[in-house]
């Protein structure tokens, strides 16, 4: 097997199962992955939340709180008052992707490689987007803002509409394949020492920064419907 | 690689859906419940703590107002004290002086009466000595120095007697 051979396998989202109905519905791997990183996550939670007080609280729930808050802060930091009733659906997503990017350290295929799932994030952000548009200016209003700030303007906001999900999903899913196929080209050439220490930009900093850059991005077009 | 299939994009919007929901719910849900009860208990732990301040504050008010009351009313009772002192012991003074002066006057009135008996006596004591002396020179002859002791002997006695009565 050549390298481009051995990549294009690497790249492949295989099939984990196959729910037996009709003529079967195949389940992927990264379906699957994104269950473990949500039951592990779960777990977690339930364990780091437990037996919270509100007197003399121990490490473990000041370390939970002053995380919370914080993240809390990070994504609510570039929004108004007004949109910081999307702030939990953006921290949620902050952690699912700093999760699911990251992952590869454990040399698991991060959800975040496969297009379904940054088209679903996307998707899902946009029309959340929407949503709190419609919720602010009802739904007059917002149609009335495809036409802003002058008429002349209405073709290219309804493009927009296409556009600014399109742009989330692809710059997600394009910095992390691109990630993961530099991580195995360079774990084809050069098996050791090499990959440890690159690992730790394109799997953790890389990661993190586009889960950042996602989640920011969806709250400024949030930020931006509301205003 | 880059294929599209509906199931499994369904499958992602419900499993990121499920992850808000848990993350929404045991999360960011517990941490800030805990964190508003906190800033509630706070709030009401300031709220008593003002309250007791004023409580405090209007308690040390009333004290000192007491306390100014007690001091006025301790100096109206120590100038009451003072002035009824004073005039108790200028009755006392008086009357020690009216008696003073009582004692004195019997005093000196006694002490005539004395001198005017002393002096009746003397003069009697004087009236009997030449009485005598008299009656001596008239019943013996007496010489020349007899006659010198006698005069001696009447003006020693005279003396004493006369000295007797002054004092």
């Amino acid at each position: 097997m050549d390298l481009a051979e051995e990549l294009q396998a690497e790249l492949e989202i295989p099939t984990a199962f196959t729910i037996p109905i009709g003529s079967g519905i195949a389940i992927n791997q990264t379906v699957v992955i994104t269950w473990c990183i949500i039951a592990v996550l779960f777990i977690c939670i339930l364990i780091l939340t437990r037996g919270f007080v509100t007197q003399n609280p121990g490490k473990r729930q000041v370390l939970v709180e002053a995380f919370v808050v914080w993240m809390q802060n990070l994504v609510s930091s570039n929004m108004s008052e007004k949109a910081h009733a999307y702030v939990p659906y953006l921290c949620s997503i902050l952690l699912f992707l700093g999760v699911s990017n990251t992952i590869g350290i454990f040399n698991i295929a991060p959800p975040t490689k496969d297009l379904r799932t940054t088209v679903a994030l996307a998707l899902m952000s946009i029309v959340l987007v929407q949503i709190a548009g419609i919720r602010e200016k009802k739904v007059s209003g917002w149609l009335k803002s495809f036409a802003q700030p002058i008429g002349v303007m209405l073709p290219m906001n309804i493009l927009e509409l296409f556009i600014k999900p399109l742009s989330l999903c692809m710059r997600l899913f394009g910095n992390i394949f691109a990630a993961f196929v530099i991580m195995e080209l360079i774990k084809m050439v050069v098996p050791v020492v090499l990959p440890a220490a690159l690992c730790l930009y394109f799997d953790l900093f890389d990661g993190l920064l586009q889960a950042y850059v996602f989640v920011f991005l969806t709250s400024l077009y949030i930020n931006e419907a509301v205003e | 690689m880059l294929s599209f299939d509906p199931v499994n994009f369904i499958c992602m919007i419900i499993n990121i859906l499920i992850l808000f929901f848990i993350a929404k719910k045991f999360l960011f849900g517990r941490v800030n419940e805990i964190i508003a009860k906190r800033d509630e208990e706070i709030k009401s732990a300031y709220a008593t703590a003002d309250k007791v301040t004023r409580e405090a504050q209007a308690d040390r008010r009333e004290y000192q107002m007491q306390l100014a009351e007690l001091e006025k009313e301790k100096g109206e009772i120590l100038d009451k004290a003072r002035q009824e002192a004073d005039a108790e012991k200028g009755d006392i003074i008086g009357k020690a002086n009216a008696e003073t002066e009582e004692i004195i006057r019997k005093a000196r009135e006694e002490a005539s009466r004395i001198k005017s008996v002393a002096e009746i006596d003397h003069d009697k004591q004087v009236e009997e000595l030449v009485f005598d002396v008299a009656s001596r020179l008239a019943g013996q002859a007496i010489s020349k120095e007899a006659n010198s002791e006698l005069y001696d002997k009447f003006l020693s006695q005279a003396t004493g007697s006369g000295t007797g009565s002054d004092r």
